[in-house]
């Protein structure tokens, strides 16, 4: 294998093929400018050749493109110039005024008896752009798959809870029944005593509010088999939450502005379940304070007020299936809800300074809206 | 002819400068601390060549840049990386930001570049010290198991010699793993071993 020979006839051939092509000197003045690099620079031939590349290209003049011309001309080594490295080898410009994108080599060649080089360049453009939006398709169809995982995933699990609550709130119907039946009976046994009368139907509508409480939350439990996980906007879902919790002395902080959260059905209430607790632990006008960080692996939502917090004995207790439910949700659903897409709830506040319950997000489980996330990430 | 462990040490330390070399303007070129060494160097008959411990299996397709050479000394000299070291180091070399293993046209550009600057840099050490010039084709990029890379030298006899370089390029925190194969034709490697002793006597 020995260098390439051409002769001064041949050079006219270079014209003809579609890519640019430079016939160099060992001391790179160039001794040939192809047609093509005459298209695509509007340098014509008469005005380059003679002159020595570098002058013409200082970007050229660094080592990883002309520090290894020596290969080709004392190795006798073809150099390969790939697009990534060096997109513009020649800058030109297309029609749009982007810039072409470039790949290149170098080989040796005899020349008229002395060792000369012949520095190729392609326009990959067209096959760059091709696989640039190949990997964007890629990307989304990657990312839409994992998302559907990821829902089917949660609507298993929900379907899974959803037979235990409701197996639970079937339990609980059955023994107000059970009580309201054994109320009934009393009254039966004593039907002359109207005040004993009067405060057993008093009971007995107790139990029937219960019921129907239960019926109501069995719907709700409904949703979450019904309807995969979602991104929640958070600052809508406050707006909603503070109207169904009846709390309005709210500041959200800066922080939480564009974030959104995937989670399974009644954020909301989850939201509003969180305003409740955070007002009844702190002080009756206090502030209710929302925000987020950041901790690399995760993201923390926090509610928080201040007043006498919630004690260390009951920091686990609060969390117990039937423990305070004033709006649909008490903290044991909502923390079931939420572990359906791997959140979890802990209430991390000092006790006599004020309530702070944090929702551990994890990465894949938060995002900020394309207009805010430039900013927040 | 038997190759003793003062040669091989020899053609390790010429391979060594070589990637050397070229770790040098990778590190120019891309800003990466990038470190490659040569840990290990075998010498094997071509028909040995499958049966060596490669630390990857045979039926692994591999991502291969060759470069064929000529002269008093000729061969064919492959870079070969499993798929994942490939991607992983071209992913780190270029800074991009494009998850997976998969090797598109402009990845398999990138490799081409990386595996022809460590070839040209490892066969010309070997050139300074033959003190005679090889002459090469272009580089070619081409994913297939070992066989079929090395069905490639159609002319290779069952005796001829393989150099098999193990290389370790370390990148910052990531190392990645390739193998440096030499193949030489008959007689290649007496010439080779010969001219590295003339050196260093």
């Amino acid at each position: 294998m020995k260098d390439t020979a051409i002769t001064t006839a041949c050079l006219p051939l270079l014209n003809q093929i579609p890519f640019g092509v430079i016939l160099l000197q060992k001391d790179l003045s160039i001794r040939f400018w192809n047609r093509i690099l005459e298209e695509w620079t509007g340098i014509k031939k008469e005005e380059i050749e003679g002159k020595n590349l570098i002058e013409q290209y200082p970007s050229l003049n660094n080592p990883s493109v002309i520090g290894r011309f020596p290969e080709v001309f004392d190795g006798r080594t073809p150099v390969f110039f790939s697009s990534q490295f060096h997109p513009n080898l020649i800058p030109s410009a297309l029609p749009d005024g982007t810039l072409r994108v470039q790949k290149g080599s170098v080989i040796p060649v005899c020349f008229n008896n002395e060792i000369h080089a012949i520095f190729s360049i392609e326009d990959v453009t067209d096959l760059v752009r091709q696989v640039t939006a190949y990997r964007k398709m890629r990307d989304i169809a990657r990312q839409e798959l994992e998302e559907r995982k990821k829902a089917e995933d949660a609507l298993r699990i929900a379907n899974t809870k959803l037979s235990l609550f409701s197996d639970i709130t079937l339990l609980d119907i059955k023994n107000q029944i059970a009580i309201s039946q054994g109320l009934v009976s009393l009254i039966e046994n004593d039907l002359n005593n109207k005040e004993g009368i009067h405060s057993t139907v008093s009971d007995i509508i107790k139990q029937l509010v219960n019921m129907e409480k239960s019926i109501d939350l069995m719907r709700e439990y409904e949703k979450l088999g019904l309807n995969p996980p979602q991104w929640y906007p958070v600052d809508k879902e406050i707006l909603h939450a503070s109207l169904l919790a009846q709390s309005y002395n709210i500041e959200t902080d800066p922080t939480i502005e564009g974030l959104e959260i995937f989670s399974a059905p009644l954020f909301e209430h989850i939201l509003a379940n969180l305003l409740e607790n955070a007002q009844e632990h702190g002080k009756s006008k206090s502030k209710i304070k929302i925000s987020f960080r950041n901790n690399e692996e995760s993201g923390i939502l926090s509610v928080e007020s201040s007043g006498m917090g919630v004690s260390r004995d009951r920091k686990k207790a609060i969390f117990m299936k039937g423990y305070g439910k004033k709006t649909k949700l008490g903290l044991y659903v909502s923390r079931e809800i939420l572990s359906m897409t791997g959140i979890l709830i802990d209430e991390t506040g000092e006790e006599g300074k004020g309530a702070r319950f944090e929702l551990t997000i994890p990465k894949e489980g938060f995002r900020f809206s394309s207009t805010t996330r430039s900013r927040s990430t | 002819m038997d190759v003793d462990k003062e040669s091989l040490d020899a053609i390790t330390e010429t391979i060594n400068i070589g990637v050397g070399k070229s770790a040098s303007l990778l590190n120019q070129m891309t800003g990466s601390h990038i470190r490659l060494r040569v840990p290990k160097l075998s010498v094997v008959r071509f028909k040995e060549l499958e049966g060596t411990n490669w630390n990857f299996s045979g039926d692994e397709v591999m991502s291969t840049v060759m470069l064929e050479f000529q002269g008093n000394f000729s061969g064919v000299t492959a870079i070969l990386f499993p798929p994942e070291s490939a991607a992983s180091l071209v992913m780190l070399l270029s800074g991009e930001n494009e998850p997976g293993p998969e090797m598109d046209a402009i990845r398999m550009e990138t490799l081409k570049e990386v595996g022809n600057i460590i070839i040209n840099s490892v066969m010309g050490s070997i050139s300074n010290i033959l003190s005679q010039h090889l002459s090469f084709s272009i580089p070619v990029y081409y994913e297939g198991k070992l066989s079929e890379v090395t069905a490639a030298r159609r002319n290779m006899e069952d005796d001829d010699w393989v150099i098999v370089a193990h290389t370790h390029f370390q990148i910052e925190s990531s190392n990645i793993e390739g193998k440096i194969l030499i193949l030489l034709e008959v007689g290649s490697l007496e010439h080779l071993i010969g001219s590295i002793e003339g050196v260093q006597n």
